[in-house]
C-alpha cells in the first residue's frame, strides 16, 4: 500500500469538501473540516479499503496522516 | 454461542411511544446551528420521544404489553414467563420483571427475570424466552424491552442527547412449530466503551463522581452519566456484526439472497447504512427507521417491526434476521420465520 493512495482515500472521507494541500505531514485533526463525525467515516474508509479495524484510541493517538498510514500498515502486517 | 431452538414462534409485537417530542433543531440555540445540522446529517435523527419524568421504562413496556394482550385476546392465565430487558429498571432491587407480573395481573406461577442489557438486549430477551419454551417450562413468554436513556445523559452532552430516544415494547413468544436460530457473542474488553462509570458498587456515586468535566469535543458529563465512545462502538459494530449475521445465515442453511427482512439495531443512520453496505443487502431489505425515534436502546428492533411491518405486506417475512449490538460489548442475532407474527402499530405514533 502507498501513502499517495492512502491520502486520496483520506480525502474521500470528506465527500463534499474541496481539500487542497493535504500531505503526509498534515495534522488532520487541525483541518477545518475535521469533526468527531469524520472519525467515523475514517474508520469506515480504512475498514473498506484496507480491511483493517482502527479504534477511537488509534485516532486519538495519531497526529498526522502519515501516522495513520503507518498504523494501518502495521495492522495489515500483523 | 450458537443454537437452533425449535417448536416456538414470535406471535406478536407491539410498542408504546411517549407523546413528548424533542426535535433536534430545537437544540440549535444550545449547541450551535451548524453543529446540530451536521449531527442530524450523520445520524439521520430529526426528533426523539422522551417519557414524562414520572414514567419509567417499565411503565412504557406495561402499556405496550396491555395493548398486545388485549389485541391478541390471550388469557392472562396462559402467560407463564416474563422477561424485562432494560438498563433503566425501576429499582436497584427488586427485579422490575417481578413488579410487572403484579401490575399486569399475571399468574403467581409466572417466572420473571430482568436482563440488564441495552442495544443488544432484545436478542437476549428472545433467547431467554426461547429456552424457557424449549425446556417445557413455559408456553407463552412476554419479552418487554425499553429504556429511559435520556435520564442517564448529561444535558451538556450533545453526542448522546441528539441520538437517544425512549420507547417501550412488548413481544410475545409462544410454543408452536417454528424455529429460531441464535448467534450471540461477547467482548468484555470493551466494557468501558459504553458505560455509566459511577453509581454501582465498584464506584459508588459521591460528590467526587458528580463533578462536571468537558471533553475535547465540548461535551460535558459527570461520572454518574452515560459515556459513549462512538468511534469504539462503530469500529466494533462494523467489524463484528456482518460476520455474526453471515455465520447465522449459514447455520440456518439459508441463502443471504432469500432473507426478506434484516432488522438491524437502529443505532443511527450512518451506522445502519454502513453495516447494510458491508452485508451487501438491498436498502429495502434492511430499512432505517431512526428519523422520528432515534436510538431507543433495547427497543429499536421491536419498534422497527411494530412500525414497518404493521403497514401491510411490504416485506417477505418468511426469512427474517435481526441483530442487536452495543453495550458490553456484546452482540447477537436471531434468524426466524415471522409470517405468523402479528404486528401492532406503535401507540402514539
Amino acid at each position: 500500500m502507498e501513502l499517495k493512495e492512502f491520502i486520496e482515500n483520506f480525502k474521500e472521507v470528506f465527500d463534499d469538501e474541496e481539500l487542497t494541500g493535504i500531505n503526509g505531514d498534515t495534522f488532520f485533526k487541525e483541518l477545518d473540516v475535521w469533526s468527531s463525525l469524520s472519525a467515523l467515516s475514517l474508520i469506515a474508509m480504512v475498514d473498506e479499503n484496507y480491511d483493517v479495524s482502527i479504534t477511537g484510541n488509534d485516532i486519538r493517538k495519531a497526529d498526522t496522516i502519515e501516522d495513520l498510514f503507518a498504523l494501518v500498515q502495521s495492522k495489515k502486517n500483523v | 454461542m450458537k443454537a437452533i431452538i425449535k417448536n416456538l414462534y414470535i406471535r406478536a409485537v407491539s410498542s408504546w411511544l411517549p407523546e413528548n417530542i424533542l426535535t433536534m433543531s430545537s437544540l440549535a440555540p444550545v449547541y450551535g446551528e451548524e453543529t446540530v445540522r451536521n449531527i442530524i446529517k450523520t445520524t439521520g435523527i430529526e426528533q426523539v420521544r422522551i417519557a414524562d419524568r414520572d414514567m419509567t421504562a417499565s411503565d412504557m413496556c406495561q402499556r405496550a404489553a396491555e395493548h398486545l394482550i388485549e389485541k391478541e385476546d390471550i388469557s392472562i392465565a396462559d402467560i407463564d414467563g416474563l422477561v424485562f430487558v432494560s438498563q433503566t429498571a425501576d429499582y436497584i432491587l427488586p427485579s422490575t420483571s417481578v413488579c410487572l407480573q403484579h401490575r399486569l395481573h399475571l399468574s403467581k406461577e409466572t417466572v420473571c427475570m430482568d436482563i440488564h442489557y441495552g442495544c443488544s438486549g432484545y436478542i437476549y430477551g428472545l433467547f431467554q424466552a426461547a429456552l424457557w419454551i424449549q425446556s417445557g417450562a413455559c408456553r407463552n413468554v412476554l419479552v418487554l424491552a425499553g429504556d429511559t436513556t435520556s435520564r442517564l445523559i448529561n444535558e451538556q452532552d450533545k453526542s448522546l442527547r441528539m441520538v437517544f430516544g425512549e420507547c417501550g415494547t412488548a413481544t410475545l413468544v409462544s410454543a408452536g412449530t417454528g424455529v429460531m436460530g441464535f448467534h450471540i457473542g461477547s467482548d468484555g474488553s470493551g466494557y468501558d466503551r459504553l458505560i455509566v462509570p459511577a453509581g454501582g458498587f465498584r464506584t459508588p456515586a459521591s460528590p467526587d463522581t458528580a463533578a462536571l468535566v468537558y471533553d475535547d469535543d465540548g461535551n460535558g458529563r459527570t461520572r454518574n452519566d452515560l459515556y459513549m465512545d462512538g468511534m469504539g462502538i462503530f469500529s466494533f459494530s462494523v467489524t463484528q456484526v456482518p460476520p455474526n449475521i453471515s455465520t447465522l445465515i449459514e447455520m440456518m442453511s439459508w441463502n443471504k439472497e432469500e432473507v426478506g427482512f434484516v432488522a438491524l439495531h437502529q443505532a443511527n443512520e450512518f451506522m445502519v447504512k454502513y453495516i447494510r453496505k458491508k452485508l451487501k443487502v438491498a436498502e429495502e431489505t434492511a430499512p432505517i427507521d431512526v428519523r422520528d425515534f432515534g436510538n431507543t436502546g433495547p427497543a429499536t428492533i421491536p419498534l422497527l417491526f411494530s412500525d414497518l411491518c404493521s403497514q401491510g405486506d411490504a416485506y417477505d417475512l418468511s426469512k427474517v434476521v435481526m441483530c442487536g449490538f452495543g453495550v458490553g460489548l456484546s452482540l447477537g442475532s436471531v434468524a426466524t420465520d415471522m409470517t405468523e407474527t402479528r404486528f401492532y402499530e406503535p401507540i402514539n405514533k
